[in-house]
Formats: C-alpha cells, sequence, structure tokens
C-alpha cells in the first residue's frame, strides 16, 4: 500500500506527494490555531464579568474617568468592530497604549520579548543536550534487567528532581548561591554569568523528566527486531547505540521534546519573577494586576504564538527525521 | 499470576509501598486536622518576634509578620492539597469524557473532537491559568477553575489515545459485530482496560496540579491574603530570602514533599494494578541452572562439522526461582547440509537457533557443555560476543529472522544495513561496500537493485524485505546460515520463493543451512535432516526422507505429522489433533 | 432463501485521491445457506476486508450485500439487525476477548445481544446462566470454564469460547477469518472439527478465510480465490483444487510444500 501510495504520488504529480499534503494541512491547522489564539485575546476583555472599563479604571475612579477608559478601549464601539480594529491593529503593529507606562505596546513587547526568548533558548538546548546522552546511556546501562541498583537510583533521582517546579528550583537556587555564597548574581540580565542559573532552574524539571522518557524510548528500541539484527552483525558499542538506536530515539524525543518547550515558555512567565529578569514575565504579572489590558492581551498572543510556532516547527521537523509520520498522518 | 489483591499487599509492604503509605497518610493527616489544631496558633502574630531564626518556641523562626513558619506551612496543606485535588476531579473527569467522545460518536464529528484536544493541548496550562485570572480575577476559584480547565485537554488526549488503542483490538470489533450499542462499548469495554494506566497518572496529575497551583500564588494570581498556601508563602518569602531564608525554603521543601507523595502515590499503584513480569530472584546462574540430560547427538564434538554443540541448557528467571526453558540440547550440522528443527510453540526451537547465535540477552540465561563454529570454539555466555568486533562469526555465520518488518531498521535505507557487514568484517571502504551489496541484491533476485539500495525499508515489501536479509548474510562467505522461522510471516507464494533461493545458495556455494519452523511441511521439503523439538528437547533426529516415509519413531513426532493437512489428507475423516495437555515428555527418548 | 448471503458488485476503497487503495474490487460472490465456502488469497487479496465489510466493520464504496431480501450494508434499524444475524470469528485469540472479563460475562453479552437483535424479552439472569453451561459443552468445555478469565484459557480454548460466542448470537451465516492461523498445527485440528460439528448440527452457512489450502480442502465444500481484490476462481473444491482454471491458482496450489 505504501509502495503504491508512493509509485501514484510520483506518476500524479508533485503536489500529490503525501509529505505536502501533510504540510500544508498543518500549516493551515496552525492558521487556524493563531486565529482562534487572537480571537480568544480578544474575548478575554469581553468576557469580564461586570464592567470591564470599571474594572480596569479602578473601584475608586469618577464615572468620567471610566467613561474616557471605555473610550479609550474601544468598548464603546460594536462588537463586530471592535473585533476587525484588533486584527487591523496586530497587522498594522499598533497594539494601543499601555495605561502604567503609556508606551505604546509594541514598544514594550519587543523590549522584553528578547529577554524571554533567550531564557527560553538556552534552556530548551540544555535540556536537549543533557537529556538524549544520558537517557541513551542509562537505557543502554540498565537494559534486560541489568544493574537494577542502578534503575532504582535513577528513577528515584530523576522523580525528585522531576518534581521541582522552576519557581522553587530558581528559589532554591537563590538560598544556595546568593545568601550561603556570593557565587552567582540572582537578580537581573547583565552578563553571562547572570543566566547560569535562571537557565538551570528553568531546565533541571524538563531535563529529569525528558531524561527518563530517553530512557523508556532507548530500552523499547533495544527490544525491536532491527537491535537483534544489527547486534548479530557483530558490531562495536559506540556503532550499535550511535547509528541503529539513536535515530529511532528521535522521533519520540522531539514530540515529547515539544510539549516540554512549550511547558518551558510558560516557565519563564515563574523564572523571571524569581530572578527579576527583565522580560515579558515579569511584564505580564504586573499589567494584569494593573488590569492593563492591552498590555495583557498583546503578550498573551505572544506566549500563545511562540508556542504555537513551537509546534510546528516540531512537527515539520519529525516529518524531515521519518517521512513515515507524514504518511500515517494524512 | 498475582491477583490485584495479593499484588497491593506485596507492593504495600515493600519499601516503596511503605513510604508511600507515611507519606500519604502525613498529608491527609495534615490536610484534614492540621487548621484544627494548629490554626489558631499560626496566625498569631508575634511582633517581638520578626524574621527571627530558629528556637525552642519556633522550630524554624518566624516570618516577617512574626508567625511560626513551620505550623503556617503545616497549616496550608489543606489549601494546597484540596485545591489540587478539586482541579484534579474536574480535570479528569472532563478529560475522560472528552477523549471517549470521539469513539463513540464517531466519524467527522468526532475527528474535529479530536482536533480540538489537539488544539488545547498546545497552550501551556500556565498561560491559560493566566488567561482565566485576567477574566475572572485573582482569587482561588478562579485558579481552581482555570488549573481544571488547562487539564482537561491534556487528560482528554491521554485518554483518547489509550482508548484508541484499544479500540482497535479484536473484541471491540467483536461486540460491535454482536450489536452493542458504541456508547456501552466505550464504557463496558474500554473504559475498565484503561482504568489502570488513567488512576496512576492522575495521581500523578494530580501532584503537577499542586505544583502549578504553587505557581500561581507565587505570581500573586491565585490565593489572595488573608487566605495563604505554600506558593504565596514562598512569594513573601523571597523577598526575605537574605534576612530569613526559612520563610521561602520551609514551604519549598513542603512543595517537594508534597509533589513527591502523590508521584509515590502514582508509583505504588501502577505496580500493584499492572501484572508484573518483573523477576526478584537474582542471578546465582551456575548453582541453579539445571543440568538437563543431553538429547540430540551424543559424544564428543564433531570437529569436522560446521556447528556443533554439546549440551546446550536455557533457563530463564521467574517468581520461585529458575525456570528451565532448553534442557540439554545437542547435535550436529555437517557442512554443506540443511537442517531443520522443527517444533511448537514452547518447544525451544527459536531459543536454541539464538542462543548458538549469541543472541540471547538478560534475563535469560544460557550454558553449554562445549559448541564449536567453523573449527574454532564458540562461547555461548549471554551477550559476549554479539557486541563486539568479532570478524570471525560476522563474516562466517549469517542470520535471518521471522519477522521482516521489524528485522531492518526503519530509520536507515536498506542497501547501507546490507553494506554493513563488509565494512565492519570484510575491510571494505564504503563504495567498495556499495557495489558488493549491490550486486548481492541482484543476486537474492532484487530488480533496479541500485535505485532499491538508498530506499528504506518500508518501501519493500515482506519478501524483499527477507531477501535482504539473506543479501546482507552473503557479504561474507558464510559457511552456515542461521534461518529462524524465516517464511512464517509471509505469503505462501513469496515462501516458495526464498525457499527456493535459500536451496540455491546451498547448492551453488556449499553454505549450511539451520532452518527453524513450525511447519513440518516446509522443513521437510527443504531440509535433508530433521530434529524434532518438544518440551526443550530434541525428541527425533531423522532424515526427511525416513521422516516423510513414515519411519519416525518418537510418539511425539508421530502425532505431529498427524494433525498437518496436506493435499492428500482424508476429507471424510475429522481433522486429527493432539489434545491439550498430552504429555509425552515420559517416554524415552533416541538421541542420535 | 433468507439464509443466502450475497455480495453485489462489492467494492471496498480506503482514503481518496491519489492515495486511495482499493481492497475489493467488484466482487460477485454467494454464500449458499448451509454451505462452507472457502475464501482463499494471500496478503492484500481483500479476503478479509470482504468479511468484515459483510458484517459492518467497513462498508461497501459501492455495490450492496443482501441477507436473503434485506440488504444489510450501509444499514439502519431493522436491517442493522438483521445483519446482527452474521457473526465473526476471529484470528487472534490473544484480542477476541475483554481480558477483564470473564469468559461467562462475555458469552453472556452475546446472549442479550442476541434477544434484543430478535426483539424478544431478555431471558432472566438463571435461563442464561443455563445456556452459557449449553454452550461451554458444545465446545467441549468444562462448566466452570465460564468464571475463568481469558488469560487463564490457551490459545485453542479461547478459539473454541470464540465460536461459543458466535453460535450464541444464533447466527445464520459465520465468518470464520483465518480462525486457526494463530494456533499451533495441533490444536488446529479440534476448533475445526469442532466449527464443522456445530455447522452440521444448527444449519448455518460459513465464510471460511484461510491462507492454507490444504486445511479449505479439508473443511470447505466450495472454494473462491481472490487476488489483489478481485475474484479469480470459484468452484466446488476438489475441482478448484484439482483442476484450476485460473493462472494464480495454479501457482497457489504449486507454492504449498508438500510432505
Amino acid at each position: 500500500m505504501l509502495a503504491t501510495t508512493t509509485v501514484l504520488a510520483s506518476t500524479q504529480g508533485w503536489w500529490t506527494h503525501p509529505w505536502l499534503i501533510y504540510l500544508i494541512r498543518r500549516s493551515a491547522y496552525f492558521i487556524a490555531s493563531l486565529v482562534l489564539l487572537v480571537t480568544l485575546s480578544f474575548l478575554l476583555v469581553q468576557l469580564i464579568p461586570g464592567d470591564p472599563a470599571r474594572v480596569s479604571a479602578g473601584e475608586m475612579a469618577s464615572p468620567e474617568v471610566v467613561e474616557a477608559r471605555r473610550v479609550e478601549l474601544g468598548l464603546d464601539r460594536p462588537l463586530i468592530i471592535q473585533y476587525l480594529s484588533f486584527w487591523r491593529g496586530l497587522f498594522t503593529a499598533d497594539l494601543g497604549v499601555s495605561y502604567n507606562s503609556r508606551l505604546p505596546v509594541i514598544d514594550v513587547i519587543l523590549a522584553r520579548a528578547p529577554a524571554t526568548l533567550e531564557l527560553a533558548l538556552a534552556a530548551v538546548a540544555l535540556v536537549l543536550v543533557i537529556a538524549v546522552p544520558l537517557g541513551l546511556a542509562f537505557g543502554a546501562l540498565t537494559r534486560g534487567e541489568r544493574r537494577r541498583g542502578v534503575e532504582a537510583g535513577f528513577t528515584a533521582v530523576s522523580a525528585i528532581l522531576a518534581v521541582i517546579p522552576e519557581f522553587l528550583a530558581g528559589v532554591l537556587l537563590v538560598y544556595a548561591f546568593a545568601v550561603s555564597s556570593q557565587l552567582l548574581p540572582v537578580a537581573g540580565r547583565s552578563g553571562l554569568s547572570s543566566y547560569i542559573l535562571p537557565v538551570i532552574a528553568l531546565s533541571l524539571g524538563p531535563s529529569a523528566a525528558l531524561t527518563r522518557i530517553v530512557r523508556a524510548e532507548t530500552l523499547t528500541v533495544l527490544e525491536q527486531g532491527y537491535i537483534r539484527t544489527a547486534r548479530s552483525k557483530r558490531m562495536g558499542p559506540i556503532r550499535l547505540y550511535g547509528r541503529h538506536v539513536l535515530p529511532n530515539l528521535l522521533t519520540s524525543t522531539f514530540t515529547i521534546g515539544g510539549l516540554l518547550l512549550g511547558g518551558m515558555i510558560a516557565g519563564t512567565v515563574l523564572v523571571e519573577n524569581v530572578f527579576a529578569w527583565p522580560g515579558l514575565g515579569t511584564t505580564i504579572v504586573d499589567s494584569i494586576q494593573d488590569k492593563d489590558y492591552p498590555l495583557v492581551q498583546a503578550i498573551i498572543i505572544f506566549y500563545g504564538a511562540v508556542v504555537l510556532l513551537i509546534n510546528l516547527v516540531v512537527d515539520v521537523l519529525l516529518i524531515l527525521l521519518d517521512p513515515r509520520t507524514a504518511l500515517d498522518k494524512s | 499470576m498475582m491477583k490485584t489483591r495479593e499484588r497491593f499487599l506485596t507492593v504495600l509492604g515493600s519499601p516503596l509501598g511503605i513510604l508511600a503509605a507515611i507519606a500519604c497518610a502525613a498529608l491527609l493527616f495534615l490536610a484534614l486536622l492540621a487548621p484544627a489544631i494548629w490554626g489558631e496558633a499560626a496566625a498569631d502574630i508575634d511582633t517581638m518576634q520578626i524574621s527571627k531564626g530558629p528556637s525552642p518556641e519556633h522550630v524554624f523562626g518566624t516570618d516577617g509578620s512574626g508567625r511560626d513558619i513551620l505550623l503556617r506551612t503545616l497549616v496550608a496543606t489543606r489549601l494546597s492539597v484540596v485545591m489540587a485535588l478539586m482541579a484534579t476531579g474536574i480535570g479528569v473527569v472532563g478529560g475522560v469524557l472528552i477523549g471517549l467522545l470521539p469513539l463513540i460518536v464517531g466519524g467527522r464529528f468526532g475527528r474535529w473532537i479530536v482536533v480540538g484536544i489537539n488544539i488545547g493541548v498546545a497552550f501551556p496550562g500556565l498561560l491559560l491559568a493566566i488567561a482565566f485570572s485576567v477574566i475572572l480575577g485573582q482569587s482561588g476559584a478562579a485558579a481552581t477553575t482555570a488549573i481544571a480547565l488547562a487539564m482537561v485537554p491534556n487528560y482528554g488526549r491521554f485518554t483518547h489515545n489509550l482508548a484508541a488503542s484499544v479500540w482497535g483490538r479484536d473484541f471491540i470489533a467483536a461486540a460491535e459485530v454482536l450489536g452493542v450499542p458504541t456508547w456501552k462499548t466505550a464504557f463496558r469495554h474500554v473504559l475498565p482496560n484503561v482504568r489502570d494506566p488513567l488512576l496512576v497518572n492522575a495521581a500523578i496529575t494530580a501532584g503537577g496540579a499542586l505544583v502549578s497551583f504553587a505557581g500561581l500564588s507565587f505570581l500573586g494570581l491565585g490565593i489572595q491574603v488573608p487566605e495563604y498556601d505554600w506558593g504565596r508563602m514562598l512569594n513573601e518569602g523571597l523577598t526575605r530570602i537574605f534576612v530569613t531564608p526559612a520563610a521561602a525554603l520551609v514551604p519549598g521543601v513542603a512543595i517537594i514533599l508534597a509533589g513527591l507523595t502523590f508521584v509515590l502515590l502514582g508509583e505504588v499503584l501502577g505496580k500493584a494494578l499492572t501484572p508484573t513480569t518483573r523477576r526478584d530472584v537474582k542471578s546465582r546462574f551456575r548453582r541453579h541452572m539445571p543440568s538437563g540430560e543431553a538429547s540430540g547427538a551424543s559424544g564428543p564434538i564433531d570437529t569436522d562439522a560446521v556447528l556443533s554443540v554439546r549440551n546446550l541448557r536455557v533457563a530463564a528467571p521467574g517468581d520461585k526461582g529458575w525456570g528451565s526453558l532448553v534442557h540439554g540440547v545437542s547435535f550436529d550440522v555437517a557442512r554443506g547440509e540443511i537442517v531443520g528443527i522443527v517444533g511448537e510453540s514452547g518447544s525451544g526451537k527459536s531459543l536454541t537457533l539464538t542462543s548458538v547465535a549469541g543472541l540471547l540477552d538478560s534475563p535469560l540465561s544460557v550454558a553449554a557443555d562445549s559448541a564449536q563454529f567453523d573449527g574454532q570454539p564458540l562461547t555461548l555466555k549471554t551477550g559476549t560476543h554479539a557486541s563486539s568486533l568479532n570478524h570471525h562469526l560476522g563474516q562466517g555465520l549469517a542470520m535471518i529472522f521471522q519477522d521482516p518488518m521489524s528485522s531492518l531498521n526503519p530509520a536507515l535505507s536498506v542497501g547501507s544495513q546490507v553494506a554493513e557487514p563488509g565494512v565492519l568484517h570484510l575491510g571494505m571502504s564504503r563504495s567498495v561496500a556499495r557495489s558488493a551489496a549491490i550486486e548481492r541484491l541482484e543476486s537474492v533476485r532484487i530488480s533496479d537493485a541500485e535505485r532499491r539500495y538508498g530506499q528504506y525499508p518500508h518501501e519493500y515489501s515482506g519478501g524483499m524485505r527477507q531477501r535482504a536479509m539473506i543479501a546482507t548474510g552473503l557479504m561474507g562467505k558464510p559457511a552456515l546460515i542461521l534461518a529462524d522461522e524465516p517464511t512464517t510471516a509471509l505469503d505462501v507464494t513469496v515462501q516458495a520463493e526464498i525457499l527456493s533461493l535459500l536451496r540455491r545458495i546451498n547448492r551453488e556455494d556449499g553454505t549450511a543451512i539451520v532452518l527453524v519452523s513450525h511447519d513440518i511441511a516446509v522443513v521437510t521439503s527443504l531440509c535433508s535432516r530433521v530434529l524434532v523439538m518438544y518440551g526443550g528437547r530434541i525428541v527425533e533426529n531423522i532424515g526427511s526422507e525416513e521422516l516423510k516415509a513414515g519411519h519416525a519413531k518418537h510418539p511425539y513426532t508421530k502425532a505431529l505429522l498427524a494433525t498437518v493437512p496436506t493435499m492428500q489428507t482424508d476429507r471424510d475423516r475429522p481433522m486429527a489433533s493432539i489434545p491439550e495437555g498430552a504429555d509425552f515428555s515420559d517416554t524415552s527418548r533416541t538421541p542420535g | 432463501m433468507s439464509n443466502r448471503l450475497r455480495f453485489e458488485s462489492v467494492t471496498v476503497t480506503f482514503g481518496h485521491g491519489a492515495s486511495a487503495f482499493t481492497a475489493v474490487d467488484a466482487v460477485d460472490l454467494t454464500l449458499e445457506p448451509g454451505e462452507v465456502l472457502g475464501l482463499v488469497g494471500e496478503s492484500g487479496s481483500g479476503k478479509s476486508t470482504l468479511a468484515r465489510a459483510a458484517v459492518g466493520l467497513t462498508e461497501p464504496s459501492d455495490g450492496r450485500i443482501l441477507l436473503g431480501d434485506s440488504v444489510i450494508s450501509h444499514s439502519r434499524g431493522a436491517t442493522r439487525r438483521e445483519r446482527r444475524r452474521v457473526q465473526m470469528i476471529f484470528q487472534d485469540p490473544q484480542s477476541c476477548f475483554d481480558p477483564r472479563r470473564t469468559i461467562g460475562q462475555s458469552l453472556d453479552e452475546a446472549l442479550v445481544e442476541a434477544a434484543r437483535r430478535d426483539g424478544v424479552a431478555t431471558p432472566s439472569q438463571p435461563t442464561r446462566r443455563g445456556e452459557i453451561g449449553v454452550l461451554l459443552a458444545a465446545v467441549a468445555l468444562p462448566q466452570d470454564y465460564a468464571d475463568r478469565m481469558p488469560g487463564q484459557l490457551s490459545g485453542g480454548q479461547r478459539q473454541r469460547v470464540a465460536v461459543a460466542r458466535a453460535i450464541a448470537a444464533r447466527p445464520t451465516v459465520v465468518l470464520a477469518d483465518e480462525i486457526t492461523s494463530a494456533l499451533d498445527a495441533s490444536v488446529q485440528g479440534s476448533v475445526l472439527n469442532l466449527l464443522r460439528d456445530l455447522q452440521r448440527e444448527f444449519g448455518f452457512s460459513v465464510l471460511f478465510i484461510s491462507h492454507n489450502l490444504a486445511v479449505v480442502r479439508l473443511v470447505c465444500d466450495r472454494v473462491a480465490v481472490m487476488r489483489g481484490g478481485r475474484l479469480v476462481e470459484l468452484g466446488e473444491t476438489l475441482q478448484v483444487l484439482e483442476r484450476p482454471r485460473a493462472a494464480y491458482t495454479r501457482e497457489l496450489i504449486t507454492a504449498v510444500p508438500s510432505m
């Protein structure tokens, strides 16, 4: 059946190739999700019980201030007009003005986003670099019920580390490195050393979780028939694990990794608040408490869009890694 | 096979179980009773004792308002645990329903639900929670709602994946054919079969919910003053961490301990609910390996034979010690001979082959008095030479396995896998190996070999994959091919082609073959000599012609022959079979 | 008359557009009341898909399936209940029973659904319990097996219970899809003898799907050969196997390893 598909595709034109069909479908999915994200972000303000303008202006505000805020938020216009102008704002990069700072929202986002993205990317890189080799190694060591002691130790340590949330890891690191010893900076973003603790805090839990998963996948792959074939060819362990085991791990590693990545984006919000990191995470908490809606909506769209983009990239990578996935999914 | 209740008690008795029980009891106790016992004391503001360190009065010191840190932490347990459990309850129930719905509803609508779940999963829970706190304001109720709603798509997808895999099994189809309504099938047949992993995951999810709540409170978006939970305490403690670290560390440790409690609960549930095949017997192999009586060939090793084995034993650890799977098998394979090993499931035929090839892996154990391949001694210890660069075996011994679907690495091109022995053992360069591999592919009648070289296993048919496996083995000039049920998974016409290929290789190159199969017709059509295995022993060692002429000696062989239908079997009589439970092991065996 | 199963130009296609795959291609086949018809073919022949279409696990993209005078393909309501007179026995003894329910519960389900299908009142618990005992005896299994779990039975025993479940539904037609392919040769005889005996006793017709020509020769009155979704030969068993007309049939017969 698969052979038939490939033959058919090559005789009927490239546009019917399963890969392309999948890519098109996946991109449509991405755009639909984006539209949904923007719509939900728009509705955030509308769904606030009571009068959003009053809520935003504050209980103590006078009616004039509330009215002024209503006009500012555009709440005096029909819903559909508000929705359309919300979209227009996104396309023209005019997302309104923040109440507190009186700065254009887009400027705030552009100023703070790089810090958040740097943190996230560094942490993701660290997670991958740690989890894949470590998980593979532990899988190789504990296969076939060998070294039960090592397995028990691994399970216990990784479970404990995986339980520690990023903000708590951050607090503990602050304590360890600032309170009891003055080794590393624990607030702000200035110089390479200031990245160390926030990145560790953000990547600790996901590293432990992904290592467990890579180990489990390694054990599964080692059970497969093609590994027995490889072993029958009498090759050294490096070639066996590097050439025969590793490529088969990558699919599930990336799949789960993608989900973890999404979680880590959210995690930046928490870690930034521990380390006073000048990214969007600290901004969003302040703006929620200040009821600075234009800013909140924009930041939510930003985070959501980044997560959706990551998912898209991961899915495309998976297709490139293993072409069969396209056939399964289309 | 232990029953669930027995397993539960066993697990509870283990160190893990005891730890889990203590932790759960402590958490429960604190959640239920701590506010009643220490509530007032925890709220007690002692302005004389602000931000003091540990003292006899206050075990971990006091916070910025002069309140005892330890007591506050203990009292905060209730709110943290209760919110986590409530959110988990809602999230799990919602998730299960959403996960099952696509299967019940089916069709296009069902697919849209799955799409919806996938979109929901894409958004991290924290972002959803933040969004909700905008709408609903900042409060414990808003946080609970947010976390519960964020849990639904994740749990829903987990449920759906589990349910979908159960849905593909035949008993679901059987229920549909009987006429059971779909919704009834979902609840009666699917849910009980996914209940266990769902429960385990629910326990772990509850731990996650607890941690998420702490996160929200930490950000100030969850519980508001005057209520407090661990996250809130962490938030307050962080601002004073240089002065009173305990104010942050104690609630922090509490979060970790509570999270671990749920993880332990999940582990215990997992172990108790899954029938485990774990062995708890230490490997004291040499002393306990049953030394079976040799069956098959007798006498010392035949050094002219290409393969010679004496008293091969294989055992597996079980609940009650080592179980013997192969009880002392001995045989010789002469150069250029085709020998068949036939037996049913449980006869040990595949294990015999796998252990001779040195591919048996732990926890199974193998031993033999002596073994020799192609003039050199063969060590059969588990996994010794299988993972080392052993040139003698790498090019002298070829192997074909049963399932061509899974015998080739799906991530690598077929050609590179065929060429691999050339690179490993024959000192070929990549390009030389490539040409040699293409030649071998042609010799096994794979057309368009040059193009096929670069293709992946999923682009080959089952028969082609087996041919590719044979081609791989032929890279060197093997003295022996070990074939483990090579045609069982193939169509009968393809099987005929593979068998004739093997015959040709034997005829042209003088390669000996050992063919293992459950199909006595296949074995007798290809092999000149047949070994019949039953219950881990060789019970018959006979030439094919003699076997076909009806000269089999062992009762099992005779019974087995009778059950195999041929195109000449009498149609008017009922089919012959061997009654279940019949035991042929007492009858004296005829070795040699 | 009402027991004849007819496939009228049945086509089953999966997928659409360029990746469409035709599993069954315009097959005309009739299963006469009380006969045992063998359906042989290799992988990709469409034999299993044809059977699954008959019981509604998949629907024909073209053509129709009739049981007697009722069109049971794409059925709803009353005709869907008619369709339940066609029952199926599956190949894999490992997965054909709910591992969490006892044998008795699985058989009970068949009895209850059969009553629902026939529009009669559900028999009482004791009646059903008795019926289960009769069924187990009919497949030569001890009474106490009703309280056992599928995991406690061997493959051959499970297939016998599968036969019992099929006849519990009082079928007019039984589709046996490679029911002994996953069993050792030594036990397949007992399962097939059983099927044959019950067929003679209750008079249902059997569509016996198999890739094993030697078994088909022993069990079936007529044989149909499929290849690539098409029916290539149909006739009396001995006729087809000793004097095949189609080249593919000859190829199949020669390929069978002989002793």
